[in-house]
């Protein structure tokens, strides 16, 4: 009775996002830049090993990263009633860059200790934030929390410059500044599957538990007498979705500004209701950043880092639908 | 509802932390089922508190709360929650969400952890918007209600609990005359179907007008409670609020007048 | 990072000034710089190491000129590249004794300080990594040397105190050949610098006679790149079209094929599907962490290179170094543009003899003995093609 638009909108941005990774394996820089012909494919053995070994998995890592981020984002913003929150707060994306600088520094090359830094410092600035937020003496359980995390964040943003500093400027430094930068060239196989265990459970707790966002995004005692565990279930909420962006952190780096605007477009474009835009934040945050990945491999002969074409198509997208899309979906 | 009372509240003593103050201080009280009961006293004495407490989201130091015979801490929240709903005297609502869904966030304790409206919910919702006659703001944006809107669809949400008890916290306070006729009618029609109504206020004339019941509080106890007519006395207001207060009988209503007119 | 550092320092230095009279007074009294607009012929020196009563007047790299009225008798290195700069100076025979403060940036650079400097341990001052200009003064230098693009971070502060700063750049051939020019004058043996400016020159001119008859047609296609893997994340990175690498493989007669990706300042990351569409002839590659023929073989049985020509006309090489590699702005950069020439070249390179290379090269530029080469030197040498 009143989900028949969104359906009609559903369907649409699924098809989209099908059709953009369909695309997305024709693009890249072989055998000449930007296109390559279905028939080079079909013929060029060479070809299809690119395909298939280097530009499948990384669509895929482009795909659940941007349904992470975009979802944490919506996840964080209705838990913290605030528009302009994104997962950057809490100290969880810095943390994972503090853990993954500190593991280039001490473990060199080694992808687990790598996952296991970032994943393990993004989950401690999670629970630092949660503990500093109990702590404090003023203002009201968001605002605390809110707070926390800025301090956090910013505790973890010191510590990644020293360690920045300490570094051998002609090799690790390079290294620690593009990868805060954000990229996905190293993507392979292997590290879809070492982010695969953390990701979709990850995802999937948030999925489901969607609906209860709506509860949580309301006044403390509202929630309460409506039979929810606010506490709690903000914990769980945040777990997931801290645990899936973290994962994907340690392998792309710090990307910014898609947990900040893709769920406003999802807002706007589904309605405040999470039981919807949440899904749709999951659809809209892949396609961004699949679409920013594809030109960040494509455009020029070197790699663009991720996290400057996201920044840049992220703010500008931004702007135009901040200001004109005025009109409120009536359903 | 099995027993007669509701909601029973026996030697409550509450304060929010231990280096605060008091606030209910061996508060005893009972709720009848089915009666429409005002809770009164001066700003600050705790109403708003004993709400809280009602529901089970505050722990009294000493004292039990009883729901329909049950000590509340031994019933399971959910259960809690389609037993009683709140209605809060305001509420930031922080994202624009459209008043059916916002109602239907009400369905929750009769949905699972991971479950969410469906259509037999939806139901229920727009029967509830039709009662109160507000189905035609069911797709309006709720952050662009007014004030009298936004209370009717907080108490489409709570009702949307299904609730056999409704608490509200100064329903008609920030009404004009005639808004204030018409919630107190819908009160009146809620208790007509067997729901108990609880409701706190600072205006006695307010309580004059539709309560059964009445509940005064004064320095954290309950210093009268029971059948309106005989709490709500001259004496007794005048102690709870410390002002010299007569109870007058105008054409058949009671009205109260403070013994204090003019600038002194 | 840089800004902050500068606002810091900015501080301090306010702070030292208002509490000394005047300009900061340096504790080499001798030492009276100035800057001169006009320009003045460099005096010439004996080659001894006698100390010249003349002042001497130097041009560095950033143009600037500085006029010492007696020769500077501590010298510091600072800054990133501090081993860079100080490899050229040890090639003079005074920089035992008028170095008396490096940078400790990396662990392994010491043990070079120690093979070409005896007196390395006892007389030579360790500055912490990122040493300011506080940390600079105990050592009283006379001057302090450093690249330029350090200047407006840690020159111009310590030139504030009184501390005269001379830039070097040694990243070309041609600003090799200038600054070993500007070093010698510094250390009072002019006759030194022209020495090792001709034999590099002689090298590069045998190379020159070698690549000039090839026609460009033929210059094979060459990819030279960086491979790193910190943290996991393998990253193939081409140098800069500017830098020294880039040279070195035109020089060596090679077509350098990455160029499109290399418009930026400094390291470019490319993807394998960008190289696999340039498909080299020839690849090299450079790995700073440890010995790269590990790297190279792993390479080679990795299912995507062995789509490349490269790989399969066994053209893979990793890029030989001894202490450090061959291929960054450090004197060492003519070992390995011989190498390059051997390697692309080897038919008309006949001439070319990398151990006699890197044995004369140690002799000539450093003086060590054939003893200490091949006990020294000669172990650290990783991997080469004979």
């Amino acid at each position: 009775m009143k989900h028949r638009n969104n359906k009609t909108i559903f369907g649409l941005s699924i098809l989209g996002l099908l059709l953009l990774t369909a695309l997305s394996l024709f693009v890249g820089r072989y055998p000449t830049p930007y296109w390559m012909p279905v028939d080079r494919m079909l013929e060029d053995p060479l070809a299809r090993r690119l395909v298939l070994t280097l530009r499948l998995p990384r669509i895929l890592l482009a795909l659940l990263l941007g349904a992470s981020l975009a979802s944490a984002g919506a996840v964080m913003q209705m838990l913290f009633r605030n528009p302009l929150v994104e997962p950057g707060f809490l100290g969880v994306s810095q943390g994972a860059a503090f853990g993954a600088s500190l593991s280039i520094l001490t473990f060199g090359s080694g992808s687990l200790p790598m996952h296991t830094l970032a994943i393990g410092f993004a989950l401690a600035g999670l629970v630092g934030s949660y503990i500093l937020a109990r702590r404090l003496r003023f203002g009201g359980w968001v605002l605390r929390l809110v707070l926390a995390g800025i301090a956090v964040s910013a505790l973890f943003s010191a510590g990644t410059g020293v360690l920045k500093y300490l570094a051998d400027p002609l090799t690790e430094l390079p290294e620690i500044t593009f990868w805060l930068l954000g990229g996905l060239w190293s993507g392979t196989w292997e590290d879809v599957l070492n982010v695969l265990p953390f990701v979709i459970p990850g995802l999937l707790l948030v999925f489901l538990l969607r609906w209860r966002l709506n509860l949580l995004s309301l006044d403390d005692e509202t929630a309460w007498s409506l039979g929810a565990s606010p506490e709690k279930e903000r914990w769980w909420l945040l777990l997931g979705a801290v645990v899936a962006t973290a994962a994907l952190t340690a392998i792309a780096g710090i990307v910014g500004w898609i947990g900040l605007i893709v769920p406003h477009i999802a807002r706007r474009l589904f309605g405040a209701d999470a039981q919807l835009h949440l899904p749709g934040a999951m659809i809209i945050g892949a396609a961004f950043t699949l679409l920013c990945d594809d030109i960040a491999r494509t455009l020029t002969a070197g790699e663009i880092p991720l996290g400057i074409l996201t920044s840049l198509l992220g703010a500008g997208v931004f702007m135009l639908i901040m200001t004109t899309f005025r009109v409120h979906l009536k359903r | 509802m099995n027993s007669p009372q509701v909601i029973t509240l026996t030697d409550i003593s509450f304060r929010y932390g231990a280096k605060h103050r008091w606030v209910l201080e061996s508060l005893s009280a009972s709720i009848d089922h089915g009666s429409i009961t005002a809770i009164l006293g001066p700003n600050g004495v705790g109403k708003t508190t004993l709400l809280y407490l009602m529901l089970g989201l505050l722990e009294p130091q000493t004292g039990v709360i009883r729901l329909d015979g049950r000590e509340i801490s031994s019933i399971p929240r959910t259960e809690v929650s389609r037993m009683i709903g709140l209605v809060p005297q305001l509420e930031s609502i922080p994202f624009p969400y459209q008043v059916v869904d916002y109602t239907a966030m009400g369905r929750a304790p009769h949905l699972g952890l991971l479950g969410a409206p469906q259509a037999h919910d939806y139901q229920v919702v727009d029967r509830i918007l039709e009662m109160l006659g507000i189905s035609a703001l069911a797709d309006r944006n709720v952050q662009a209600l007014s004030g009298g809107e936004a209370q009717l669809i907080r108490i489409a949400r709570s009702l949307a609990q299904e609730p056999d008890i409704l608490l509200l916290d100064e329903p008609t306070a920030h009404l004009d005359l005639a808004n204030k006729e018409h919630m107190l009618q819908m009160l009146c029609r809620l208790a007509e179907q067997e729901m108990t109504v609880l409701f706190t206020t600072h205006d006695p004339d307010v309580a004059f007008s539709i309560a059964t019941d009445a509940v005064l509080m004064r320095g954290g106890q309950a210093i009268a409670s029971g059948d309106m007519q005989s709490v709500l006395t001259s004496e007794n207001l005048s102690n709870a609020y410390q002002l010299p207060i007569t109870v007058h009988e105008v054409e058949g209503h009671k009205v109260i007048l403070r013994n204090a007119e003019g600038c002194r | 990072m840089k800004f902050a550092r500068t606002i810091i320092i900015n501080l301090i230095l306010t702070l030292i000034i208002v509490g000394c009279s005047g300009p900061a007074v340096t504790q080499a009294p001798t030492v009276a710089p100035t800057r001169a607009p006009a320009t003045e012929a460099p005096t010439e020196l004996p080659p001894t190491e006698t100390m010249a009563p003349e002042p001497i007047t130097v041009v560095d790299a950033l143009g600037n000129e500085t006029t010492f009225a007696q020769l500077p008798e501590r010298i510091a290195i600072a800054g990133r590249a501090t081993a860079l700069i100080a490899h050229s100076v040890y090639m003079f025979p005074e920089a035992i004794n008028r170095l008396v403060a490096l940078e400790d940036r990396v662990q392994r650079d010491l043990s070079f300080y120690r093979v070409v400097d005896q007196t390395f341990e006892e007389d030579m001052l360790l500055l912490e990594r990122n040493a300011g200009p506080e940390q600079i003064i105990p050592s009283h230098p006379d001057v302090v040397l450093m690249k330029s693009y350090l200047a407006e971070s840690l020159g111009d502060p310590i030139e504030q105190l009184g501390i005269p700063v001379i830039y070097l750049d040694l990243e070309t051939p041609e600003q090799f050949e200038r600054d070993i020019a500007v070093i010698g004058t510094l250390l009072g043996n002019t006759a030194r610098a022209d020495e090792i400016v001709s034999y590099y020159n002689s090298r590069t001119q045998q190379i020159a006679s070698i690549i000039d008859p090839i026609p460009e047609a033929e210059y094979p296609e060459v990819l030279l790149m960086q491979y790193s893997d910190r943290g996991g994340e393998i990253a193939f990175n081409v140098p800069s079209s500017e830098w020294l690498q880039t040279s070195m493989v035109e020089l060596a007669g090679g077509e350098p094929i990455w160029l499109e990706a290399a418009q930026g300042g400094g390291w470019t990351i490319v993807g394998f599907e960008q190289i696999a569409a340039w498909d080299p002839e020839i690849v090299f590659v450079i790995y700073y962490f440890s010995d790269p023929n590990p790297i190279v073989e792993s390479l080679k049985e990795d299912a995507n290179w062995q789509q490349l020509q490269a790989t399969q006309d066994d053209a893979l090489y990793a890029f030989p170094g001894d202490f450090l590699s061959w291929d960054q702005p450090d004197p060492r950069w003519i070992l390995g543009l011989s190498w390059l020439t051997k390697t692309l070249h080897p038919e008309e390179a006949t001439s070319i003899d990398l151990k006699t290379e890197v044995v004369a090269f140690y002799q000539e530029m450093y003086g060590l003995s054939q003893e200490t080469i091949e006990t020294e030197v000669l172990p650290r040498l990783s991997p080469w093609t004979e």
